[in-house]
C-alpha cells in the first residue's frame, strides 16, 4: 500500500497527470485513521469540489468521526437528520446502555433508523458507493466504514409515452431513473419469480444494468447468454439502451433491429410473460428486450387492447404498409420503365401523359424525391420547435406542388413518395421504419437495372437475408420460418385471448400455459 | 480484399451493361387499336378518288414502303394516343382539348404485318408498344379472304394479349378508328368496352377475344365476330359476321344472333318484346334472365337431326298500349309464355336456316356430335359443312315468367 501511495503522491508531486485506476484499489483496505481515510478518498476522486466531508465527534465521547459524500448525488437532509444528528446528540444514552463502550457494531445496530447500511472495507467498493450517492461514515479506530444509503432520486417524473403512444393502453412510460423504472415493472408483476439481476457496464461510467426475467417462463440459456454478452462488453461509458443493444447484438452490421426497445411498461410486461428478457439501463428511458423477431416488431400495444378482429385487420394493414414502404418507388420505376403492360390501360396513359413533360427518367425522378424526403425527415427532427412550421410549408408546398408545376417531377411521383413516407411511419418500430427507408435505395437500383425481375430478385435476397438473421439464437422470421403454426395466432393476425392459452413456442418454457381465461373456461 | 475485388468485378457486369429493356413510359407509343384493310382499297369507296390532292399523294408516299416483295396487299392503321403535355400546364393556359384529334392514326401499306409495324418506326418518335392493344378491326373485304394470315402476327408476337377484342367492319376498318367518341377519349377503348353490354342486349357478340378466335381457327371450329359500324362520333355493334373456318361467309342480323346465342347456350341477357295475346295493340316485353339449351343429336337418318330444347326464364318487364286491365292471372300468363315460346322457336328456325345456307355451324352442333357419337363423327367429319347444311334442326322452347313486378 505504501508503494502504491508513494507512487500516487509522488507522481502528483512531479506534476504529471495522474489517473486513479480503480482496479488497483480492489485489494486496498481502509485504515483505522478516519481522517487519513477521508483524505485518501478525496485524493482518489481528484479533490473535486463537490466531494464534501464533515469531521465531528460522536457525542462527547472524544470519538472522532467523519462523513464523506458527493453533494450533488446525496440527499443532504438525510445526512443531517439521520446521520449527524443522532450521532452527535443522541449517542450518549446508547453508549451508556448495555456493557462496554460505543462500538461500530452498536452504532450500526442501534442508531440508524432508515435506509440500508452496509459495512465496507475495501477502497474500490467504497469509492463506487460514494460515486453512486451513498455516504461513508468513518469512525476513528475502525478499519471498517459504514456505507449509508443517501441516494437522491431526482429526475423527470413519470410521464406519458411519447415515442410509442397508444390509444387505449396505459399511458405511463419509463423515465431516466432506474429505481422508478424498476418500480413500474414490480408494481405490475407481483410474482416472486420476477428476477432482477444487477450488472455494471462501462469502464468509467459503471452504469447500472438490470436484467429482468421471470423464472420458469424465460429461457435460462438465453438469460445466461444475455448476461455473458453484457459482462463482456468493453466500453468507457454507455448512455442508451439502444447502444447496449448494438453492443450485444448478434449481427451489429444488420440494418434490421435485432433487439427491441420500448418505453412502455405494459409492453415489457407482456414480453416478460412470453418469456423474453428485459434489460434496464440506468439513465435510459428505453428498455431493451431480447430476443426479438420480425413479426414481434410488427406488433403494437394497441393490438392487444382491441377486439381481435379489429386488431387483426389493423395488423394486416401494417404488413401491407411494410411492403409499400419498401417497394413502392421501385415498383413505380420498374412498371413505368420496363413493364407498363402491367398497368391498367387508363392508368398507363395517365402516367404517360403526366410524365411527358418531365425531363428526367423515372429513376432520377424517384431518387431526387427520395433524397428530398430523407432530408425533410431529418430536418423535421433536428429543427427547433419554434421554426417547425417552416419545414411543413417549404416541404409540403414548395417541394410538393411547385416541383410538379415546374415540371421537374410528375404528380404521380409525389403521390408515391408521400405514400411511402406515410407507410414507413405506420410501422410500430421506429428502427424498423429506418431500415425500410434504407432498403428503398437498393430496391430502386435493382428496379432500374432489371425491372420487375430485379425487384422480385431483390425480394428473394431480402427474404433469404432475413431468415439468416438471428437474435439471441432465435430465428428472425420465427413462427413464419421456421414455421410454428401454433404461434401464428399472434403473428400476422391476432386471435382471441381464449385461443392463446399457450405461451409462444418461440422460447423454451417450463410453464407453457398462460394462467388465463382459457383454463377457467374449461 | 480478393473477395471484394471479385464482388466489384461481378457488379460491373450489371453496372456497365446498363438497363437493356428500359424505355420510359412517356417514350412508348401505346397502340390502342389496329385496323386492317385490304389494299388497294375496295372499289365501293368513291370519296378517296374525288379528293385526291397534292398532300394526300404526299401522304401516300409516306404510307407506302419500299417492299421486299411486291405487291402490297394490306393497309394497316395503328392508333396512338396523343399525350397532352403535363395536365397542370394545360389547365393553367386554359387551352382544353377539343381542337385536333386526341389520337394519331398511322397507316402503313404492305404485305407483312411485322414488316409494316417496323416500317412505322421510320415515322414516329415513339417506340410502338402493343401490350395495351384494345381492339383489332378487320374490314369485310379482308375477312372474306380469310383472317388466318392477318392473325398470325398477333398470335406470335409476345407483346400481344389474348384479351384483345376483334371486330369486323362492313366498311373501311380505318373509319371505325377515326371515330371521336363523346365520353371516352379514344375510339379503341370505347369499342373495346361495348361487348360488356351483351348482358343488357343480346344483339352483341360477347365472345370476341383474340385468344378465343385463335382457338377456334386452329381447332377448326366455326365462329362469330361482332359487326361494327361507325358514324361520326358513335360506333354501333349489332349482328355478327359468320365465319366458316377462317373465312367469312356472311352476316347475320342482331335478331338472328339472339336466336343463335340461345341455341348455342351462350345467351347472357337481353329483352324480347311481343304482341300481347288477345290484344291487337298491346306490346309486352320480357327481360330474359336465364336461357339454357340442351341439344340432342339423332343419327338414325341419312343426315343427323338435332333437337334443341331451350328453357328460358324471364320477367314480365313492361307492358305498353294494353287496353285490357286486371287480367294478369295464371291463364293469361300461360298464354303469354306460349306466345313467347312460339316466337323464339320461329326466330331460331330462321336463324338456323341462314346458318345452314352459310354452311357455318356457329351453334356448336359439331362439338356435341363429336362427344356423343364419336364413331359417327369420324365418318362424317371430313365433310361436316355439307352434312350440317342438310341436317334437320328442331327447336322446342319453354318459357317461364317468374316475376311480374309490383303492379297487377
Amino acid at each position: 500500500m505504501a508503494d502504491f501511495l508513494s507512487r500516487l503522491f509522488g507522481k502528483k508531486n512531479k506534476g504529471k497527470e495522474h489517473v486513479p485506476d480503480l482496479e488497483h484499489l480492489s485489494n486496498l483496505t481502509l485504515s483505522k485513521d478516519a481522517i487519513y481515510n477521508i483524505k485518501l478518498i478525496k485524493l482518489l476522486m481528484n479533490n473535486s469540489f463537490d466531494i464534501k466531508s464533515r469531521d465531528f465527534q460522536v457525542c462527547g465521547l472524544a470519538l472522532p468521526a467523519c462523513v464523506v459524500y458527493i453533494e450533488n448525488l446525496a440527499e443532504e437532509s438525510i445526512i443531517r437528520d439521520h446521520i449527524l444528528k443522532p450521532l452527535m446528540f443522541e449517542s450518549l444514552p446508547v453508549a451508556n446502555t448495555g456493557k462496554g463502550s460505543l462500538s461500530l457494531q452498536k452504532i450500526k445496530d442501534t442508531m440508524f433508523a432508515g435506509g440500508s447500511i452496509k459495512e465496507v472495507r475495501f477502497l474500490d467498493e467504497t469509492v463506487q458507493s460514494i460515486m453512486s450517492g451513498d455516504t461513508l461514515l468513518c469512525i476513528q479506530g475502525y478499519d471498517t466504514g459504514l456505507m449509508i444509503n443517501t441516494r437522491e432520486h431526482e429526475g423527470r417524473s413519470i410521464g406519458e409515452s411519447n415515442i410509442e403512444p397508444s390509444v387505449k393502453g396505459p399511458q405511463e412510460a419509463f423515465v431516466e431513473t432506474l429505481k422508478k423504472n424498476l418500480g413500474l415493472i414490480r408494481k405490475r408483476i407481483r410474482d416472486p419469480n420476477l428476477c432482477l439481476e444487477l450488472c455494471k457496464v462501462g469502464e468509467r461510467s459503471k452504469t447500472d444494468i438490470v436484467i429482468v426475467s421471470i423464472k420458469g417462463i424465460s429461457d435460462e440459456d438465453i438469460k445466461k447468454e444475455v448476461i455473458k454478452r453484457i459482462t463482456s462488453v468493453e466500453i468507457d461509458g454507455i448512455i442508451e439502451a439502444e447502444q447496449l443493444g448494438q453492443l450485444i447484438s448478434d449481427n451489429p452490421n444488420s440494418i434490421f433491429p435485432l433487439f427491441q426497445t420500448t418505453e412502455r411498461p405494459d409492453k415489457l410486461f407482456s414480453t416478460l410473460m412470453e418469456g423474453r428478457i428485459g434489460v434496464f439501463l440506468d439513465g435510459s428511458p428505453m428498455v431493451l428486450i431480447v430476443p426479438v423477431t420480425l413479426p414481434i416488431l410488427m406488433q403494437s400495444a394497441d393490438d392487444y387492447f382491441e377486439n381481435w378482429i379489429v386488431a387483426s385487420v389493423i395488423r394486416i394493414t401494417r404488413y401491407i404498409a411494410l411492403f409499400i414502404s419498401i417497394l413502392s418507388p421501385s415498383l413505380y420505376i420498374s412498371v413505368t420503365s420496363f413493364n407498363p403492360g402491367m398497368l391498367p390501360t387508363h392508368l398507363a396513359l395517365s402516367i404517360a401523359s403526366t410524365r411527358s413533360g418531365v425531363p428526367f427518367p423515372a429513376i432520377i425522378e424517384a431518387m431526387l424525391m427520395e433524397v428530398i424526403l430523407e432530408i425533410l425527415q431529418e430536418a423535421g427532427i433536428r429543427l427547433p420547435r419554434v421554426v417547425g412550421q417552416t419545414v411543413s410549408i417549404v416541404g409540403g408546398l414548395v417541394i410538393g406542388q411547385a416541383a410538379v408545376q415546374a415540371g421537374i417531377v410528375s404528380p404521380i411521383m409525389v403521390i408515391i413518395i408521400a405514400v411511402t413516407a406515410i407507410c414507413s411511419y405506420a410501422l410500430p418500430s421506429y428502427s424498423l421504419g429506418l431500415a425500410t427507408r434504407i432498403l428503398r435505395f437498393p430496391f430502386m437500383i435493382a428496379a432500374v437495372t432489371f425491372g420487375s425481375y430485379g425487384v422480385s430478385m431483390g425480394l428473394l435476397f431480402l427474404l433469404a437475408y432475413l431468415s439468416s438473421l438471428k437474435s439471441f439464437g432465435v430465428r428472425y422470421l420465427s413462427s413464419l420460418s421456421p414455421y410454428r403454426v401454433s404461434d401464428w395466432k399472434d403473428t400476422v393476425i391476432r386471435t382471441g385471448w381464449r385461443t392463446m392459452i399457450k405461451r409462444p413456442e418461440l422460447i423454451q418454457h417450463d410453464d407453457s400455459v398462460r394462467e388465463t381465461a382459457g383454463k377457467g373456461r374449461k | 480484399m480478393k473477395k471484394l475485388m471479385l464482388a466489384l468485378l461481378c457488379a460491373t457486369a450489371f453496372l456497365l451493361t446498363g438497363c437493356w429493356d428500359r424505355t420510359d413510359i412517356e417514350s412508348r407509343g401505346f397502340v390502342l387499336g389496329i385496323a386492317i384493310d385490304s389494299y388497294p382499297p375496295a372499289p365501293n369507296k368513291p370519296e378517296k378518288g374525288g379528293s385526291a390532292s397534292a398532300s394526300s399523294e404526299e401522304k401516300e408516299k409516306f404510307e407506302k414502303m419500299e417492299l421486299y416483295i411486291e405487291p402490297p396487299t394490306y393497309a394497316i392503321t395503328v392508333q396512338l394516343p396523343v399525350m397532352k403535355k403535363a395536365e397542370l400546364t394545360t389547365a393553367a393556359t386554359g387551352s382544353g382539348g377539343g381542337e385536333g384529334s386526341k389520337t394519331w392514326d398511322i397507316t402503313q401499306i404492305g404485305n407483312s404485318f411485322m414488316n409494316m409495324n417496323r416500317e412505322m418506326a421510320t415515322r414516329t418518335n415513339l417506340s410502338l408498344y402493343y401490350e395495351h392493344l384494345q381492339v383489332i378491326v378487320i374490314s369485310e373485304s379482308v375477312a372474306r379472304e380469310g383472317i388466318e394470315n392477318t392473325m398470325d402476327f398477333f398470335v406470335r408476337d409476345p407483346e400481344m394479349r389474348r384479351r384483345v377484342k376483334v371486330f369486323i367492319s362492313p366498311t373501311e376498318a380505318k373509319s371505325i378508328l377515326a371515330v371521336q367518341p363523346r365520353v371516352e377519349d379514344y375510339s379503341s377503348i370505347y369499342l373495346a368496352k361495348l361487348p360488356i353490354n351483351a348482358l343488357k342486349n343480346s344483339k352483341i357478340v360477347h365472345e370476341t377475344d383474340l385468344g378465343k378466335i385463335i382457338d377456334s381457327i386452329h381447332g377448326g371450329y366455326d365462329f362469330l365476330l361482332p359487326r361494327a359500324e361507325a358514324v361520326k362520333d358513335e360506333i354501333k355493334t349489332s349482328g355478327a359476321a359468320v365465319f366458316n373456318g377462317h373465312i367469312m361467309t356472311g352476316w347475320i342480323s342482331g335478331i338472328e344472333l339472339e336466336a343463335v346465342k340461345m341455341m348455342g347456350n351462350r345467351y347472357v341477357g337481353g329483352v324480347l318484346p311481343i304482341r300481347s295475346p288477345g290484344d291487337r295493340e298491346g306490346i309486352i316485353t320480357m327481360e330474359v334472365t336465364k336461357s339454357k339449351s340442351k341439344i340432342t343429336p339423332d343419327i338414325s337418318g341419312d343426315f343427323p337431326a338435332f333437337r334443341i330444347e331451350i328453357k328460358v326464364e324471364g320477367n314480365y318487364a313492361e307492358g305498353v298500349f294494353i287496353h285490357t286491365h286486371g287480367e294478369l292471372d295464371s291463364r293469361f300468363l300461360k298464354n303469354l309464355e306460349d306466345d313467347f315460346s312460339r316466337q323464339i322457336e320461329k326466330s331460331c328456325l330462321q336463324a338456323a336456316e341462314k346458318l345452314q345456307e352459310y354452311r357455318a355451324d356457329v351453334i356448336g352442333l359439331e362439338r356435341i356430335l363429336e362427344s356423343k357419337h364419336p364413331g359417327y363423327w369420324d365418318k362424317i367429319s371430313s365433310d361436316w359443312d355439307d352434312v350440317f347444311s342438310k341436317a334437320k334442326i328442331e327447336v322446342e322452347v319453354k318459357v317461364e315468367l317468374k316475376l311480374t313486378g309490383i303492379v297487377k
